[in-house]
């Protein structure tokens, strides 16, 4: 049993606990307790283990997303794009629209506030600094998303979610580098002796407890449960989700191309119909409070298998990995002992011989201590009638196999946890000269030692010292107001969820204040979940611009060919998620008015060519629409040409010998 | 000899970088509060400029950031100002001094360059103080990162400990980069010499003004943008005060560079300079509103203190306010409160006891030793076990709050606080305070997690080791040099940027070629260097007027609130201080016309004075003048005359005064209907 400490920590399973207060509570109100236990000990309480690989997981995602948004940023997110920031703060996509994205104009500007995010999302992936890396990428991922609304869909959502939720988790506690510094600072082992009592820090195994951890699992079994009943639609239920979705050109990546044309109808239905089921019973196996042994990592699978596909068979951006990473919540303890075990039987032990009288050697042994998580290394000081000994050197205590150095640096690479995967990748970083580096390294280790200030002995307190009672008061005040927050968090996300999702009946729709459209508005913690539903999206489309040059030449300015004004015959569009996002949102007759950065864009593309005979004289921007075929068939069809925004250049007559300028097409609607 | 005339300039002390950073962070803070009230008007997207509109005016000169821009609501702008309190708030108190150093810059860039209509030099020498100084240790001394590293290295236990004021050398200084520490860096130099081309600049345009003849001060007390209440006052002092204040001033521009660059007799030349400034920077920030200018050029005098000054200073042992204190030994929080005492007690005036030896009273002397004296009378066991117990050099014993106000009298500029704390009633209520902290000194003391009793403590190893660590390795002295490197190659490229932008800004006898890069440098954190204050014209001037008309027909200026002035003698825009001045100025002028539309749309929802109130009272209509007038000469009368008005703009049914009939000078420029 857990009793809740400073910080919202617990000690766990601690033999000297004192008995808990609440088996003293008075009759009437120890019900209402034993369920707050309960709840408590089923969904509140997180391994700091699995929250240090959940940042691990999330921080790497949002770093890969912001770099796949920083590739597009001059055309998305400067001055020199389709949406200007002053255009933008003039007519913002929506109300509560704040992102620090808006303070930087040129692309040069843009370029210092993407290197800026990614500095702080890579800091949060690393686990240094922590918590204010994490405040800091919730803030960068959220202003992101405001600057370019229109590109959104239901991933920048989960993305927003997720690393606002994971704000309120100690997720540096374990696998980060504020750990491994904490663990150097307070434990300064001095000989062989303390380097193989591995005593696992107090900090670094108490498990957490928070609302937090209720708010995530009962938001994601919510996200499951709207998606299944808001997928009520007759296509659904036909089985031709897949179909239908697997000929939309404009979303598919290049591996769905085989699958639609290859795959039989009849194997295609129960493939839809597995998605359903996959969902609905995606939701007990998350809620379980019995069995998580079993559920938590079904889960876990079925989340991946299913989330994967949709990720590498379209472009639905961060939508199938962040969904697939908030899986990476379920481990419970049980689950990383299993894992512990299974590694310890895998990975070989070996006894670790430093050189005695290398601080640079020790060093290196306390660091190793602290990355095998498995104990499978036993250090020992090398003999002290060994006047050359290695720097390091690992002998197998089974067969007495002994490896030197750099050898023996694998050996231990691939007895740690990671090590298998991390080794390789050490080696390619080195440019596979990691071997004679090492050698250079333990040639030098004195000097080496000298010059990082290794051979002084350690000072400073050993461990940090117990928190004075004022302290420990103040971090109950601040844990107190932490689940506050957390709470008001949670009751504006439930609030949400009645109100967005078209499947709650309306009695509990409801007119939310201020300060609860205010903390859901700005950092876009929506909760409508309804990913092709009620069914599947049955048309296809894309932008294409019809334009002439100065110099008489037809070309779509986004492609730099010829206009393609034809999709029937696409085999995918090979379009990114933000310009298919984009492309699908500025048809719409609500986004007309940021059609009028598009032209300014347009107009200004004989800059970005670097050619002032690609001036654009006219333009025709085409939003091109077919149906999907129907079930069965291979060729879509009802193709549709719908002009968006058209341009003349003013009292422009074409020099003799080219051909007239097209006639100008009539701005038509191409959606609401 | 040379070596020392070096160090002199590349290295200025910690203790003037920490009285540097305090007196600069109060005038941030002060600045701060200052825009406060006018957030809606100059910040939000209510106002006379909102971000869309200044980013888009913006688009073609570029080289302007704020981060203001991302903020486009009242509310919005008012958590941004919140976030740039606290920013300060932590520069102010140096609590991880470099970071909100580093942020106090962006904060104050940032305000500039949200609407840069409302700039003027102050913030120029603000930023430019504040950037080259961010190379420099300014947490070095006063600050709570000083305060935390010194305790951490140096934990006190007995009296004995408490009274050993043995100073770091240099060298320990240099090695542990300890409270006290402050490097030979180029950036010393460079922001010395800013000081001293803000001074220079000032004085080669005043020579070429009306003040070579000593009546400068008077025509830019006559300037409406620039006068204070309390400079208006002034207007009538003596011709004869008006022009020695007048020289004063230009002396001061032209002595304090020469005194700073003078490498000998430091202390007395240098303590003359900082004097010079600080009334050069009092005059101006009291007669004149000129935002920041005045009191960034006062924090900046703390910058030319010497070391010599400080030392001396510290030396300073006057026997009268030399106190021994006797605390209790038992007690965490006294010890730790000893521990304060000590470290803020530069004149070393106090000298501690445990009340656990009461065989004679430790008394400190003017030289740093401690001597045994007889114990007074008064004091006993029971005594000293009840209260802190502090006598002073004629073997008077004070106790409780007393106690306390005699401690506090000992210290650096304590007196005043200790006569306030000496105070009847007030005197009374803090023995009751005394009391009630005594009687709970030891739950404190487990509350904070201090010793509860005074069992003497185990010495700490690293203080045996403290001699190991002066060694520094050589990959961290490595580091240093690479970042020591990094910090003066960039201080000197920012230097000569902002050289070069001087020379081109200012009537000074040279130029620096600046091209692309240096110009960039300068440009984007507002650092233009043009030193034109109060530079007057006294043919022309001119202030901002709204002929406006309310719902009840009643004539109102929407800026003041009063009827509209149009009398140069009855001139009243001066109240609305720097900011509206400074913008007003500007807008009016040919080049920032596209930036009038936004002050039309926002004089028409009601303007600065007539915000919430009641819809009968707003606007109808206006007329917008730039009326000018000239200054007559120093002893004439009337000292404005009137020139003449140039009607900017009108709105709706227009202003109520006659004084319509004027035709727009901007033909572009409609009235709306």
């Amino acid at each position: 049993m857990a009793d809740v400490a400073a910080e919202g920590e617990v000690t766990a399973d601690a033999p000297e606990e004192k008995p808990r207060k609440d088996k003293a509570a008075r009759p009437w109100f120890s019900p209402l307790r034993a369920a707050f236990v309960w709840l408590r000990d089923h969904y509140m309480t997180m391994d700091p283990r699995t929250l240090g690989f959940f940042r691990l997981v999330i921080g790497f995602l949002v770093t890969a997303d912001c770099i796949r948004h920083w590739m597009d940023a001059r055309l998305f997110y400067s001055n020199e794009g389709i949406l200007t920031n002053h255009y933008h703060l003039f007519r913002p996509s929506s109300g509560f629209n704040f992102s620090i994205f808006h303070a930087f104009s040129t692309p040069g500007e843009v370029h210092v506030a993407f290197a800026i995010a990614t500095f702080c999302h890579f800091c949060f992936f690393l686990g240094w600094h922590t918590r204010i890396f994490s405040v800091l990428s919730f803030f960068f991922v959220t202003s992101l998303d405001n600057r370019l609304v229109m590109v959104e869909n239901g991933g920048y959502v989960v993305e927003n979610l997720l690393i606002g939720w994971a704000m309120f988790m100690p997720t540096g506690q374990r696998f980060s580098v504020d750990a491994l510094l904490r663990s150097f600072r307070e434990r300064k082992e001095r000989s062989s002796a303390e380097l193989n009592a591995r005593a696992p820090f107090a900090w670094a195994t108490k498990p957490y407890v928070s609302l937090i951890g209720l708010v995530t699992t009962l938001n994601i079994a919510v996200i499951y449960y709207f998606n299944v009943v808001n997928k009520s639609g007759h296509i659904w239920r036909k089985g031709d989700t897949v179909h239908y979705v697997l000929h939309l050109d404009r979303m598919i990546t290049g591996l769905a191309v085989p699958f639609r044309e290859y795959m039989p109808l009849w194997m295609m239905r129960p493939v839809a119909w597995s998605v359903l089921v996959v969902e609905a019973l995606l939701v007990p196996l998350i809620l379980a409070p019995a069995g998580r042994r079993i559920t938590r990592p079904l889960a876990m699978l079925l989340m991946t298998g299913l989330h994967g596909s949709f990720g590498v068979m379209m472009r639905l951006g961060p939508f199938s990995w962040f969904m697939i990473a908030w899986s990476f919540l379920f481990p419970q303890p049980v689950h990383w002992e299993i894992l512990g075990r299974w590694y310890t039987k895998k990975a070989r032990a070996w006894v670790v011989v430093y050189d005695r009288r290398s601080p640079l050697a020790f060093f290196m042994c306390r660091l190793l201590a602290r990355l095998d998580l498995c104990e499978r290394l036993t250090f020992e000081e090398s003999p002290e009638e060994d006047a050359t000994p290695a720097l390091l050197r690992v002998r197998d205590p089974a067969t007495n196999e002994v490896h030197d150095d750099h050898a023996a640096l694998a050996a231990i690479a691939r007895s740690l946890p990671a090590g298998r995967l991390v080794w390789p990748l050490f080696r390619v970083l080195t440019l596979g000269l990691s071997a004679p580096l090492f050698g250079a390294v333990a040639r030098r280790r004195d000097a080496l030692a000298r010059a990082w200030g290794l051979g002084a002995k350690p000072r400073g307190r050993e461990a940090s010292a117990p928190p004075s009672p004022l302290a420990a008061r103040a971090g109950r005040v601040r844990a107190g107001l932490r689940e506050a927050l957390v709470a008001w968090f949670f009751v504006c996300a439930v609030s949400q969820t009645l109100n967005e999702n078209k499947s709650v009946p309306a009695p509990f729709k409801h007119q939310q204040p201020w300060l609860m459209q205010a903390t859901l508005g700005y950092p876009r913690m929506y909760q409508g979940w309804g990913m092709f539903a009620p069914n599947p999206i049955s048309d296809d489309g894309s932008i294409s611009v019809d334009a002439v040059t100065l110099g008489g030449r037809r070309v779509d300015p986004f492609t730099g060919d010829v206009p393609d004004l034809n999709l029937s015959d696409a085999r995918g569009l090979g379009l990114n998620q933000i310009w298919q996002d984009y492309f699908n949102r500025i048809r719409l007759d609500r986004n007309k008015v940021f059609r009028h950065g598009l032209k300014e864009y347009l107009l200004r593309w004989h800059e970005e060519t670097g050619r002032p005979e690609d001036e654009l004289v006219a333009f025709d921007v085409y939003w091109l629409r077919d149906q999907c075929p129907l079930p069965g068939q291979t060729q879509p069809y009802k193709h549709e040409k719908i002009a968006i925004l058209t341009y003349r250049k003013p009292g422009y007559r074409p020099p003799p010998g080219n051909p007239p300028l097209p006639p100008e097409p009539k701005v038509e609607s191409a959606g609401n | 000899m040379g070596k020392r005339i070096l160090s002199s300039f590349l290295t200025i002390d910690a203790r003037s970088l920490g009285l540097f950073r305090i007196t600069m962070a109060l005038v941030l803070c002060g600045d701060l509060f200052r825009r406060w009230p006018w957030v809606r008007a100059f910040y939000s997207n209510e106002g006379v400029l909102p971000n869309h509109n200044h980013i888009f005016n913006l688009r073609d000169k570029g080289q302007v950031w704020s981060f203001l821009h991302a903020f486009s609501s009242v509310g919005e702008n008012h958590v941004a100002f919140a976030l740039i309190l606290l920013v300060y708030l932590g520069f102010l108190l140096g609590w991880k001094t470099r970071v909100f150093h580093a942020l106090s810059l962006v904060g104050l860039v940032s305000l500039g360059a949200r609407n840069i209509l409302l700039e003027n030099q102050g913030n120029y020498a603000a930023v430019a103080l504040l950037f080259f100084t961010l190379f420099l240790p300014l947490g070095s001394r006063f600050s709570v990162d000083a305060l935390v590293r010194s305790y951490a290295d140096r934990d006190e236990k007995t009296d004995a400990d408490l009274n050993d004021r043995t100073r770091p050398t240099e060298a320990e200084l240099a090695a542990t980069r300890g409270p006290g520490w402050s490097p030979l860096s180029f950036a010393a130099l460079a922001v010395t010499l800013q000081i001293v081309i803000i001074l220079i600049a000032s004085a080669a345009w005043h020579f070429a003004g009306p003040w070579r003849d000593g009546s400068g001060l008077y025509y830019a007390l006559q300037v409406e943008r620039w006068v204070s209440d309390v400079g208006v006052r002034f207007q009538h002092a003596p011709a004869g005060v008006l022009k020695g204040l007048s020289y004063l001033l230009l002396a001061t521009e032209c002595v304090v560079p020469l005194l700073v660059l003078v490498p000998v007799a430091r202390r007395p030349l240098r303590g003359i300079a900082v004097g010079l400034l600080v009334v050069y920077a009092l005059a101006l920030g009291v007669l004149f509103s000129l935002g920041l200018y005045a009191w960034t050029l006062l924090a900046a005098a703390a910058l030319l203190l010497p070391a010599e000054s400080w030392d001396a200073f510290e030396r300073r042992f006057s026997p009268e306010r030399a106190r021994s204190v006797v605390y209790d030994e038992d007690c965490g929080v006294c010890l730790w409160l000893a521990r304060l005492a000590k470290r803020l007690d530069a004149h070393t005036h106090l000298t501690f006891q445990g009340n656990g030896d009461l065989s004679g009273l430790l008394r400190g002397k003017a030289d740093g030793s401690v001597e045994k004296v007889d114990l007074p009378a008064g004091i006993t066991e029971e005594l000293v076990q009840d209260t802190i117990v502090v006598v002073d050099a004629k073997g008077t014993v004070f106790t409780r709050s007393r106690g306390i106000a005699e401690i506090v009298r000992a210290l650096p500029l304590g007196q005043p606080l200790a006569f306030v704390m000496r105070l009847p009633g007030i005197s009374n209520l803090l023995d009751v305070l005394y009391d009630a902290f005594a009687k709970r000194r030891t739950n404190i003391s487990v509350l904070v997690g201090l010793d509860a009793c005074g069992l003497p403590a185990p010495k700490d190893e690293s203080d045996a080791e403290a001699a190991e660590a002066l060694e520094v390795p050589s990959a961290v002295r490595a580091k240093r040099l690479v970042t020591g490197g990094l910090r003066d190659a960039f201080a000197l490229v920012l230097f000569v940027a902002a050289l070069a932008q001087a020379a081109k800004e200012n009537p000074l006898p040279f130029a620096i070629p600046q091209g692309r890069v240096l110009a960039a440098v300068v440009a984007w954190p507002r650092m233009l260097e043009r030193w034109d204050v109060l530079v007057v014209n006294t043919d022309e001037d001119g202030v901002f007027v709204i002929d406006g008309q309310n719902r009840k027909g009643a004539s109102i200026d929407p800026l003041t609130g009063a009827p509209p002035a149009i009398d140069p003698a009855a001139f009243n825009t001066r109240k609305l201080g720097q900011l509206w001045n400074d913008y007003l100025n500007r807008v009016r002028q040919r080049e920032y016309e596209p930036y009038q539309k936004a002050l039309r749309d926002y004089l028409g929802k009601g303007g600065p004075a007539l915000e919430g109130r009641a819809p009968d009272e707003q606007l109808s209509g206006y007329d917008a003048y730039w009326v000018k007038y000239s200054i007559a000469k120093p002893g004439e009368s009337p000292a404005r005359v009137e020139k003449g008005r140039e009607k900017l703009f009108t709105h709706s049914r227009g202003g109520r005064l006659a004084i319509d009939r004027l035709p727009i000078i901007k033909p572009d420029v409609r009235r709306q209907e």
